[in-house]
C-alpha cells in the first residue's frame, strides 16, 4: 500500500470514527429517551416519587378550608371535599390522557359531587335551600373545582406539547435508534476492514469516548449548572414533580455513560493487550515500513 | 519506543475524543434546535437566579432578603423597598370597640387567611405611606368587623412600631368592583374587608364589606 493510500485510508477511519461517535450518541438518546419521555410508567413512576399526590390534596385541602371560612363551612367538611385516593386516579389519567389519548379528568362529576356534599351538610345543619343559598353553594363548589383542576392538571402548554410529540417521537425514534443500529453495525464493519484489530480498537475507543465525553460531560453541566432546581414553576407539586423527572432524565444519561465507559475500557483493555502482542512479537507483517504485508515506499 | 506509550498516541487519546464531542455538539446544536426550539417556545421555560422557596405550596416570587417564612424584623419594615415572604408574619391586628385580635400575615393568599388577616400584597406596609389592604375571614378573624363603627380605632402593631388608624367609612361592592379601594394612594390609610354574608346564607357570595381607615399616628418601638 502506498504511503497516499495510506493516508486516504487514515482519513476514511477518522471520518469513519467520528461517525460511528455520532451514531452512538445518537442510539445512546433514542433509548434515553424511549425510557423516559416516551414512557407512560417513568411519568407515573416520577409522580409517585415526588409525591405529587399529597402535596396536591394538601394544598387543595388547605384551600378548601379557607374558602370553608368565608363560606360558612368548617373544616372536616372542607377536607373531606377531596381525598388523596381521588387526586392519585386523576393525575393517573391526566398521564393516560397525554399518552393513550384517553379521557382526562371529569372535572364536572367532581363539581357535582362538591355540591351534593356541601348542600346535604348545610341542610343538616338547618339552612333553607333557598335560591339565595344554592347559588352560594354552587359558587363554592365552582371555586373549589377550579382550584383543584388548576392545581391538579399539569400545565396546558405541556401537556398539548406532549400529546402532539409522543406518538410523531415514538415512530422517529424507533426508526431512529433502530437506522443508528445498522450504520453502527456498518461503521464498525469498515473500520475492521481498513485496519488490523489495534488500529480498529483505536478507532473504536476515539468514538465510544467522545460519545461518552458528551453524555457524561452534557449531563454533569446540567446538573451542576443548578438550572433545573432553577425552573420557574409556581405551584410546588408541579415544581417537584418536573425537577425530579429532569434528574431521573440526566441518571438515565448517566447509565448511558457508564455503558459507554465500561465499553471503552474493555476496548483500551484489548488494545494494550494487541500493542503488548505486537511489540513481543516479530511478526514481519507488523514490522517498521510494513503495512499489511507489503514494504512502504 | 512501544506505540502505545508513543506520546503522540496519548495525545490523540484525548485530543480526538474532545474534537468529536465538541463537533458533535454543534452538529447536534444545529440539528436539534428547529425540533425543540418551537416546544421550548411554547412552554416558556423561565429560570430563575436562585432555587425558589414555596410557602404555603405556592413559589414566592417576592424573594427578597428575609428567606424564612418567620415574623418580618423591624429593618425590612423600615426599608420601604423590601418586601417579606407571602406567610410571613407582619404583626397583630387590633379594633378594640369589636373585640379583634388578629394575626397580620403578608398575603392574602387562601392559606394565609386561616391563619389570621392578611395583608394583599399589591398593597402597602404599615408606616409605608401607602393604601394598606387587609382581608380576612368572615366566620373567623373579622366575624365582629360589620359592627365596627364610623370613629374606632384600628391598630398595627409590628416589630418597628404601633400604627392607629381610625374608621372613616364602610362599603358594600362586589368582589370585581377595583373602585371600591385606590391602591394608588399618595396617602396612607387602610382598608379592611371580608365577605358580606348574612347568618341566612351558607356559601360563598361576590359581595364584599369594606371598611375604611384613615392614618392618625405612629410610635416607633424600636431603641
Amino acid at each position: 500500500m502506498s504511503v497516499t493510500s495510506k493516508r486516504s485510508s487514515q482519513v476514511i477511519s477518522y471520518l469513519l470514527s467520528f461517525i460511528l461517535c455520532l451514531l452512538l450518541i445518537v442510539g445512546s438518546l433514542c433509548a434515553i429517551l424511549q425510557a423516559t419521555v416516551l414512557n407512560e410508567n417513568f411519568f407515573k413512576q416520577q409522580m409517585r416519587r415526588s409525591n405529587y399526590s399529597t402535596l396536591v390534596t394538601s394544598l387543595v385541602q388547605d384551600r378548601f378550608v379557607s374558602y370553608g371560612m368565608a363560606a360558612g363551612f368548617d373544616q372536616e367538611t372542607c377536607k373531606s371535599l377531596l381525598t388523596k385516593e381521588q387526586v392519585e386516579a386523576d393525575a393517573q389519567k391526566i398521564v393516560q390522557f397525554i399518552y393513550e389519548s384517553g379521557k382526562g379528568p371529569d372535572y364536572d362529576a367532581f363539581q357535582k359531587s362538591i355540591m351534593q356534599k356541601l348542600t346535604e351538610n348545610a341542610k343538616s345543619r338547618g339552612f333553607q335551600m333557598t335560591a339565595e343559598n344554592t347559588k352560594a353553594i354552587q359558587r363554592m363548589a365552582e371555586t373549589c373545582r377550579i382550584s383543584y383542576q388548576q392545581i391538579v392538571a399539569l400545565p396546558a402548554p405541556f401537556v398539548s406539547a406532549l400529546r402532539s410529540l409522543v406518538p410523531k417521537a415514538k415512530r422517529v425514534l424507533l426508526l431512529g435508534g433502530f437506522g443508528a443500529l445498522v450504520m453502527i453495525a456498518v461503521a464498525v464493519f469498515l473500520l475492521k476492514r481498513l485496519h488490523h484489530m489495534r488500529s480498529f480498537y483505536r478507532f473504536c475507543i476515539y468514538a465510544v469516548s467522545g460519545a461518552l465525553l458528551l453524555l457524561a460531560g452534557g449531563s454533569g453541566g446540567i446538573l451542576l449548572s443548578g438550572k433545573i432546581e432553577r425552573i420557574g414553576i409556581v405551584l410546588q407539586p408541579q415544581y417537584k414533580l418536573t425537577v425530579i423527572y429532569l434528574h431521573q432524565m440526566i441518571f438515565y444519561a448517566f447509565i448511558m455513560a457508564a455503558v459507554l465507559a465500561a465499553v471503552t475500557v474493555v476496548l483500551a483493555v484489548l488494545y494494550v493487550h494487541r500493542c503488548k502482542q505486537h511489540t513481543s512479537s516479530a511478526d514481519p507483517q507488523h514490522a517498521k515500513g510494513v503495512y499489511a504485508g507489503k514494504l512502504l515506499k | 519506543m512501544n506505540r502505545n506509550s508513543n506520546p503522540k498516541n496519548i495525545i490523540k487519546f484525548i485530543l480526538l475524543p474532545v474534537l468529536f464531542c465538541t463537533l458533535a455538539l454543534g452538529i447536534a446544536y444545529v440539528a436539534v434546535k428547529p425540533i425543540v426550539g418551537p416546544y421550548a417556545k411554547v412552554l416558556n421555560v423561565t429560570f430563575l437566579s436562585q432555587k425558589p422557596v414555596f410557602v404555603n405550596g405556592t413559589m414566592n416570587i417576592y424573594q427578597q432578603k428575609n428567606n424564612s417564612a418567620g415574623t418580618v424584623s423591624s429593618s425590612l419594615l423600615d426599608d420601604s423597598t423590601a418586601i417579606p415572604l407571602l406567610g410571613q408574619s407582619v404583626g397583630m391586628l387590633s379594633i378594640p370597640s369589636v373585640k379583634i385580635d388578629t394575626p397580620l400575615l403578608y398575603g392574602d393568599d387562601t392559606k394565609s387567611l386561616t391563619k389570621g388577616a392578611g395583608i394583599y400584597s399589591g398593597s402597602g406596609l404599615p408606616g409605608g405611606g401607602r393604601t394598606i389592604l387587609v382581608g380576612g375571614h368572615i366566620d373567623t378573624v373579622f366575624a365582629s368587623l360589620k359592627q365596627a363603627k364610623t370613629g374606632d380605632q384600628v391598630i398595627i402593631k409590628t416589630n418597628s412600631g404601633k400604627y392607629r388608624y381610625q374608621i372613616t367609612g364602610t362599603k358594600i361592592a362586589d368582589a370585581t368592583d377595583k373602585s371600591a379601594y385606590n391602591l394608588l394612594s399618595s396617602q396612607e390609610n387602610l382598608i379592611l374587608y371580608t365577605c358580606e354574608r348574612s347568618n341566612q346564607l351558607v356559601g360563598l357570595t361576590s359581595k364584599r364589606y369594606f371598611v375604611y381607615a384613615k392614618y392618625l399616628s405612629s410610635e416607633s418601638t424600636k431603641k
